[in-house]
């Protein structure tokens, strides 16, 4: 499976980027602000508007016709959930909102299974979800130094794992890296 | 049962109601300059609804009702429109149309179940005590729903790029307003004896309603007004939804 960005250019930005991240590679986006690594991982799933270029998987651009089915294809995990503004009280997704979701229904889950996933992501428990859906391309915004060992597993099982980071530890583990210029 | 004013009683009650003022004047200035205006307001609402109330029956004609119908249903949405906060006036359409529909099918199935009312005139009656209710409903669940899209952009994307529809991303804030709706409701529905009875009920009881037909009225008032309360929220979430991108 190959995941592309083909000059993508995003709202805002001047410049476009290109990629090409392939089945059992770690490819990191770094450079940039972190607001501007997020936003390209976003547009790899359909959920940033891009001004110029296409998304691509396997050759197949991502288009408001397809993007629900590419994505069953994708699984997300942000850097941390947290609510926009002020709120007195905010109810993150659990992870059972995750895997009640009518696509991932089949997924098999349980406290045991997820702890296990957790312990061995280094404690991330968003991207221990993420990787538990069992899906072929895993997109991590920004993860844990800790958790860099597992994802480079996820990516020798044969998945396309894509991350952002700015953390040199991160960094220097990735099979390939993508540059984001602070102009973009 | 016909009633008429009777002259004395009435000025008694103003004597007393100005009374009332004269020691708020002479006590606390202040606060009863602050009176003027709700009571401009009251006045003004009165004579208009009087009015307009005294003309239907004159007229006597199902299409006056539902001029009326309309009209309080357009004023009511701009009332919930203002009361959530909003400033988008499309926003009115979504809210009219809840409003519409929900206030629509329960007072004509209330009217079904109230045998012996005269349907053309009751109409105005019964939708003006639903649509009330309605109005802070659509617009308590109006103001959580834009509060909660505002506030989950991330919470949503990060549902929608793990596999869930449109509707699914969407659940937990249809969930919070639909949960706006409601809980208000239980409230005065524990405190039915403080703000139903003496409202509803005392005033069928005036009307010359028997005591147990009046509870079983409103009884059954409070039931409709809270299934007319959901299906007027979802409807509104349902035509925000699609018309409002």
């Amino acid at each position: 499976m190959v995941v592309e960005l083909n000059n993508v250019v995003l709202d805002g930005c001047n410049y476009g980027l290109s990629m090409m991240a392939k089945s059992g590679q770690l490819t990191c986006i770094t450079g940039g602000t972190s607001r501007q690594r997020s936003r390209y991982l976003l547009a790899l799933m359909g959920l940033e508007q891009v001004k110029q270029g296409f998304v691509c998987i396997d050759g197949e651009p991502i288009e408001q016709a397809n993007v629900q089915y590419l994505r069953q294809l994708m699984a997300y995990a942000p850097t941390e959930l947290k609510a926009e503004g002020e709120l007195v009280v905010y109810e993150p997704p659990s992870v059972q909102d995750v895997f009640s979701l009518k696509a991932n229904r089949e997924v098999p889950i349980s406290n045991g299974i997820l702890s296990e996933e957790v312990r061995r992501a280094g404690g991330a428990e968003l991207v221990a979800v993420a990787s538990l859906l069992n899906r072929k391309v895993l997109v991590v915004d920004t993860p844990p130094v800790a958790s860099i060992d597992y994802l480079l597993d996820q990516a020798r099982q044969g998945r396309v794992v894509i991350i952002s980071s700015a953390d040199d530890a991160v960094v220097s583990r990735a099979h390939q890296l993508l540059t984001v210029n602070y102009e973009q | 049962m016909n009633y008429e004013l009777s002259p004395y009683g009435a000025i008694i009650i103003v004597v007393l109601a100005i009374m009332a003022g004269v020691v708020y004047w002479w006590v606390d200035p202040n606060i009863f300059k602050r009176l003027r205006k709700p009571v401009g307001l009251l006045v003004l609402q009165l004579l208009i609804a009087g009015g307009y109330t005294w003309g239907l029956y004159q007229l006597h004609a199902w299409w006056a009702s539902l001029v009326w119908l309309l009209l309080m249903t357009g004023a009511s949405a701009w009332v919930a429109l203002v009361k959530a906060h909003e400033r988008q006036w499309q926003k009115l359409l979504p809210l009219f149309v809840g409003l519409l529909v929900g206030v629509s099918v329960v007072s004509f199935s209330l009217l079904l179940s109230l045998k012996g009312l005269p349907s053309r005139l009751m109409i105005v009656v019964v939708a003006a005590v639903v649509l009330h209710q309605l109005t802070d409903a659509c617009a308590a669940s109006l103001k959580v729903f834009e509060a909660s899209l505002r506030h989950t952009v991330s919470h949503r994307q990060y549902l929608l790029a793990n596999g869930a529809t449109p509707l699914e991303m969407l659940m937990p804030s249809i969930r919070r307003a639909l949960r706006a709706t409601v809980v208000p409701q239980f409230g005065t529905v524990k405190v039915s004896s403080l703000v139903i009875m003496p409202l509803l009920t005392g005033g069928l009881l005036i009307g010359g309603v028997q005591p147990l037909p009046a509870i079983a009225i409103s009884a059954l008032m409070i039931v409709a007004v809270f299934a007319a309360s959901v299906l007027s929220t979802v409807l509104m979430l349902v035509v925000h939804h699609y018309y409002i991108k």
